[in-house]
């Protein structure tokens, strides 16, 4: 059975992209495409692994961390980000994410720490 | 790049247009056809004379003609209207130009286009992209590469509008939350002045340094659309 992989991304390329390359590497992916979406989804569906920007419309993406690890605590989050953003990374981490991803991602690291986290 | 641009007055998008260029374009405003073909005749310094296809005593496409054949200014026109002289501006496409009005960011690249054409050789050789991220990740799927593109140019000139919507109500946190999201777009397409320039925005720039950078970054997403449009013209 296919893992599935929540990704929570707000500019569409980023999100055609990680798309593209997680179902190539042969995962199932569904996509939120800001913080309000993500919440309804995550209400009713479970995922092996959640990718999620930080800077989100509506709920940010520390809350959906916060929400996340309140509800399925054992559900692996890498967290992407730009390369201006080492104080949030620092915050996300203290909250408990597992990974980090820059903004735009290499597609070998991206493989490389999705299979990772799977695997913890 | 300091371009001079002949406008002609009556054209009701007179305000849109002075809104949308570039800053540092130096803009010259004349009444009607005739005074914008004497002020040709005149200074003959101009890149770019923009007029509506109903100005008068002359239309654009008689302007285009009397400039081009009877005073030889070999100065493109760009004409704005509603319906456009397709057949003519096929056959002239390489001085003449049609946008549809109203005039909005997503035209800019027609009028990049235009002025590269006749005024910038050089930096029309020079590439605004790179496909190489896009090839690496999808292992050069076109298919992939295509549907990517158009991503950018629709989804890029959306918000840019919107940060042109943020500037004018001075709202500078949009425009720094608006060049962070866009960052990443221009990153995959490897132009670095757009990314330098999100990083300024981003990082809060001064504030009267803001529609300076907001111009250029619309001129340089024009320019890539321009070529991207060139390059691919299934993206039109």
């Amino acid at each position: 059975m296919k893992k599935r992989i929540l990704v929570i991304e707000d500019n569409p390329m980023v999100v055609k992209s990680l798309e593209f390359k997680l179902n190539k590497d042969g995962y199932e992916v569904t996509v939120a495409p800001d913080g309000r979406v993500a919440t309804e989804i995550l209400k009713n569906n479970n995922f092996d692994l959640v990718i999620t920007d930080l800077m989100l419309p509506f709920v940010t993406g520390s809350q959906l961390i916060e929400l996340i690890k309140k509800e399925t605590p054992e559900t692996p989050i890498i967290v992407l980000s730009t390369a201006t953003q080492e104080d949030i990374i620092m915050d996300a981490f203290t909250m408990g994410v597992d990974d980090f991803i820059t903004k735009p991602f290499s597609p070998n690291e991206l493989s490389l720490r999705v299979k990772r986290s799977l695997s913890k | 790049m300091q371009l001079n641009i002949l406008l002609v007055e009556n054209n009701t998008e007179k305000d849109v247009v002075t809104q949308l260029l570039p800053k540092e374009w130096q803009i010259t405003c004349c009444e009607n056809s005739y005074d914008a073909i004497q002020k040709v005749k005149k200074e003959n310094d101009f890149h770019l004379v923009i007029l509506d296809e109903n100005s008068s005593p002359l239309n654009a496409y008689q302007t285009f003609d009397y400039l081009n054949k009877e005073i030889k200014a070999d100065v493109p026109v760009l004409v704005l209207g509603e319906e456009g002289e397709s057949t003519i501006v096929e056959h002239y496409k390489d001085k003449l130009a049609f946008i549809k009005k109203p005039i909005g960011i997503d035209d800019l690249s027609i009028i990049i286009e235009l002025l590269e054409k006749n005024h910038c050789e050089k930096e029309a050789v020079e590439k605004a992209y790179s496909l190489d991220y896009l090839n690496e990740i999808s292992d050069s799927n076109q298919e992939f590469i295509m549907e990517t593109l158009s991503i950018f140019t629709s989804s890029v000139s959306d918000k840019l509008e919107q940060l042109k919507e943020a500037l004018i109500n001075k709202d500078y946190q949009s425009v720094a939350e608006i060049a962070h999201n866009i960052k990443p777009s221009f990153e995959m397409l490897e132009n670095k002045t757009s990314v330098e320039i999100c990083n300024l925005l981003n990082n809060r720039a001064p504030e009267e340094d803001v529609p300076f950078l907001a111009d250029n970054l619309i001129i340089e997403f024009a320019k890539m659309k321009a070529q991207l449009e060139n390059d691919f013209p299934q993206l039109k």
